[in-house]
């Protein structure tokens, strides 16, 4: 069914294509024409470069913007995820037969001591985040490719992590949002920073940052292998085929 | 660094171009993840590193995964 529409150019898809190339063309004839080389017409940015390390200690300053000073539009984001995490679970029954196939050597081989490596790198890329590159949500995605490997090999048992994952997650939310409501209850402003601010640029620093983003990690792990279950998992879809 | 860059721009575009343009599914997805780790290293050589590893980790990565399952949901196999 799907098979002919490289071959089809049709007049809709062309007309679709000048729209993209006219607008984009304008768009960066904009950015090279309106915007001075080099010199940034935005004022808050200077704000947080100037006071992001003194006001939350953490060296990363990309950590003190997402989770201090626009701390809000990351609650707005682990929403988001949420509510995919959600739909995905609406869309994908859990199956209850699993892969239909021989188990491959090199993954079960594998899938012994790789997961666990896996995470590890995950942890330290979460518990690092306030001080260099990285940070819950990238961190939480490598944790849950680690799961993937144990994922796959798994489902002939029908085991699963199913409700832990669930309970993990929601814990994890209400977390966030109640170490967001300390700051706004006994500082004045919502997801403020406060805690023992520590030497910038050490593993115990910043305050409350670092379990923000623990928090962040464990969660989006949870979701992003909640995803993953439902995806590798074989449901009524495999049935049909 | 100008070639060094120049060189990553040109895979990334190349690289894309095969997602789009070829005729195999999984060949496709394929081409996507190579495009998004040419992405990852010019985030990186515009010194971002945090979106360079979250490119890595979740385009390059996870969705490749999930575009994967998908396929395999639709009885699609590699060609």
């Amino acid at each position: 069914m799907l098979e002919g529409i490289n071959r089809k150019y049709d007049i809709s898809g062309i007309i679709a294509s000048l729209v993209v190339l006219a607008f984009s063309g304008l768009l960066i004839y904009l950015l090279y024409t309106q915007i001075p080389y080099g010199q940034d017409k935005m004022l808050v940015s200077k704000d947080y470069i100037k006071m992001g390390v003194n006001s939350t200690g953490a060296t990363n300053l990309v950590t003190s913007v997402v989770l201090s000073f626009r701390g809000l539009d990351t609650l707005g984001e682990v929403t988001v995820l949420f509510a995919s995490a959600m739909a995905v679970g609406l869309f994908l029954l859990p199956g209850a037969g699993m892969w239909q196939r021989e188990e491959n050597f090199v993954l079960r081989v594998a899938s012994r001591f790789l997961p666990y490596l896996i995470i590890l790198i995950g942890i330290y890329i979460v518990s690092q985040g306030h001080v260099s590159p990285g940070g819950g949500f990238q961190g939480g995605v490598v944790i849950s490719s680690g799961l993937l490997l144990k994922l796959i090999l798994k489902r002939e048992k029908e085991s699963g992590f199913g409700g832990l994952v669930h309970a993990l997650e929601s814990l994890m939310g209400a977390g966030f949002v109640a170490l967001a409501l300390v700051g706004l209850v006994k500082y004045g402003s919502f997801l403020y920073s406060f805690g023992p601010k520590g030497v910038p640029g050490t593993l115990l620093s910043a305050g409350v940052l670092p379990v923000l983003y623990a928090f962040i990690g464990v969660k989006v792990a949870s979701e992003f292998v909640a995803i993953l279950e439902r995806f590798t998992s074989s449901g009524e879809e495999d049935e049909r085929a | 660094m100008g070639y060094i860059y120049l060189a990553v721009v040109l895979f990334t575009g190349f690289t894309a171009a095969i997602a789009v343009f070829s005729r195999g599914r999984v060949s496709s997805v394929v081409a996507l993840a190579l495009a998004s780790v040419g992405l990852t290293a010019s985030f990186y050589l515009l010194q971002a590193p945090d979106v360079a590893m979250a490119e890595a980790v979740i385009s390059a990565g996870l969705s490749t995964a999930l575009f994967l399952f998908a396929l395999r949901k639709m009885g699609i196999r590699g060609d």
